[in-house]
């Protein structure tokens, strides 16, 4: 018998109850997590955002400083957008959310790979929109959202690192 | 008409028993030689009341001293005897000495044979065994009776007159009991006389007649049937003494003489191979037991691990090893697991929370497992 013909042995650095969970969907749990975590990253980015404005007024105009008065709406609106954008560029290239990365998880198209631009700017924007269509996750017999059904979507775990 | 010259001759025989009836009045019939010498027979058997070791009594006359008197008193039958040129004559003598001379044989034996099943107290010691007497004349009869015949044609010319003044001689009424009772002693000399030559006789043609009969009922009889039927070869072999047999044999001798080379060379290995039952034994051996009587520990001890591991291409095998060990996931997945112990433990009970929670929702609507296989990269369209 050749090396060819024998069966490979996968050596991991995995504890044995994750390594045997790699690949399948999330549950609803991890998931919920993870989209805290992306929320509290958008809220941080907002807020980073707001520091960054807040300081620019303080270098051009000291004697005239005060904080930037924005509207609550305004903030929640922002937050929603840089989520959107967030999750768009993180999906699109390695299928990795801040809080997916922190959770082990990621985002896949039907073909197993992470999602092109569109399919994740869509799901984004669903996401953003409609958050709580995350928890069908819950009652779907694939772990399915409601926009993994809308857009052909998995979210599985995956604790590895890609290239 | 030919009644005359028997008369004559019966007379011409009676005649001649009566004159040695005297010469041997005593003479006893108490040993039957068989097959031997009559001077020195070897193979005697006494006769019940006459051991061997006995001395026979004083007033009888011995064996051979009748032989001699018998000759002695008719020295004129010798030359009268014999018809010269007449081998009819004497075939007939010869065939009656065979005759007679079996006779002898089978009447020893018969006598034999009485003998053992008769009492040992029968008879008072020294007297005569009549039978034995009675066998001898009759023996006696038969040697008459040739040598008349061997004589008939000469002795048909002394015809009837003489004969009928033999007869009506008083002489002869007077002592009709005495010659009567002498007669069957006569005719016992008279055989005893020609015993040995008829014997002799006997024993020759037998020579020649037992082998040819043998060969014809060889030739008759299927004798290795007649062995199978008959004789019980089982007791026979159970008589044998195997261990004596196999001391006899030079086993070394056979096996030097037995061409193995020559037996290897014709087995067909093949066939052999290919008919031997191996499966049969292999179904019959308890493998287990016998793994468990092995001592694994003993064995280890025995074997020199150092010559074997020296035997190893430990090269080539740490070589294969590392070809089948998938480094780059393995580095993959040590930096993923590098986030650290907070971010995995957060990860595994975020598994378990997700299986808890999949569990429960699952249980409630009644299903039994989820599907939960993501499609693996490059697979579904």
């Amino acid at each position: 018998m050749s090396v060819a013909d024998r069966p490979r042995h996968s050596v991991r650095a995995l504890p044995n109850e994750a390594a045997e969970r790699q690949g399948t969907r999330a549950g609803v749990v991890s998931r919920v997590l993870a989209m805290v975590v992306d929320a509290a990253y958008s809220v941080a980015l907002v807020g980073l955002g707001y520091g960054l404005w807040a300081a620019a007024r303080l270098v051009r105009r000291p004697r005239e400083f005060a904080w930037p008065q924005v509207s609550y709406v305004s903030l929640v609106t922002a937050a929603l957008i840089v989520a959107a954008i967030m999750l768009t560029v993180s999906w699109t290239g390695t299928g990795r959310s801040p809080g997916g990365r922190l959770m082990g998880l990621r985002v896949l198209g039907p073909d197993g790979s992470p999602p092109r631009l569109g399919r994740s700017l869509l799901r984004a924007i669903a996401c953003v929109a409609f958050p709580i269509g995350l928890f069908w996750s819950a009652l779907s017999k694939r772990n399915a959202s409601i926009q993994d059904l809308v857009f052909r979507t998995n979210v599985a775990y995956d604790w590895h690192q890609r290239a | 008409m030919p009644v005359v010259p028997i008369l004559r001759l019966a007379a011409s025989g009676l005649h001649r028993l009566v004159g040695r009836a005297r010469a041997v009045h005593d003479v006893s019939m108490d040993r039957i030689p068989i097959g031997g010498e009559p001077k020195e027979p070897d193979n005697v058997v006494p006769l019940p009341g006459h051991g061997g070791s006995e001395e026979p009594p004083v007033d009888e006359v011995s064996y051979e001293e009748a032989v001699a008197a018998d000759v002695d008193a008719e020295p004129e039958d010798e030359a009268e005897a014999p018809a010269p040129g007449s081998q009819v004559a004497a075939m007939l003598e010869q065939g009656v000495r065979v005759g007679a001379g079996l006779f002898a044989a089978g009447a020893s034996a018969l006598a034999d044979a009485l003998r053992a099943t008769m009492p040992d107290d029968e008879g008072p010691t020294g007297s005569k065994d009549p039978a034995a007497t009675l066998a001898g004349a009759g023996l006696g009869v038969a040697v008459t009776a040739a040598e008349g015949a061997a004589g008939a044609a000469k002795q048909v010319a002394d015809t009837v007159g003489p004969a009928i003044t033999w007869l009506v001689e008083p002489r002869f009424t007077k002592e009709a009991g005495e010659v009567a009772a002498g007669a069957a002693r006569v005719l016992d000399g008279q055989w005893k006389s020609s015993q040995a030559e008829m014997v002799q006789a006997a024993t020759s043609f037998l020579h020649v007649l037992v082998p040819e009969i043998a060969r014809a009922l060889a030739d008759q009889v299927d004798l290795t049937a007649l062995v199978r039927e008959q004789v019980d070869l089982n007791a026979i072999v159970e008589d044998v003494d195997i261990e004596r047999v196999i001391d006899r044999v030079d086993l070394d001798a056979v096996v030097q003489r037995v061409d193995v080379d020559a037996i290897v060379d014709r087995i067909d290995m093949d066939r052999l191979a290919r008919e031997f039952p191996v499966e049969a034994i292999v179904d019959r051996v308890d493998v287990n037991r016998t793994a468990d009587r092995i001592d694994v520990d003993r064995v280890i001890a025995r074997t020199d691990l150092v010559s074997i591991v020296d035997r190893l291409d430990v090269a080539a095998i740490a070589q294969e090893v590392i070809e089948d060990v998938d480094l780059p996931r393995v580095i993959r997945e040590s930096s993923g697991a590098m986030a650290g112990e907070t971010v995995r433990t957060a990860r595994i009970q975020g598994m378990h929370a997700d299986l808890l929670v999949a569990r429960i929702v699952d249980r409630v609507l009644r299903r039994e497992a989820r599907e939960l296989d993501a499609p693996e990269e490059g697979g579904e369209a």
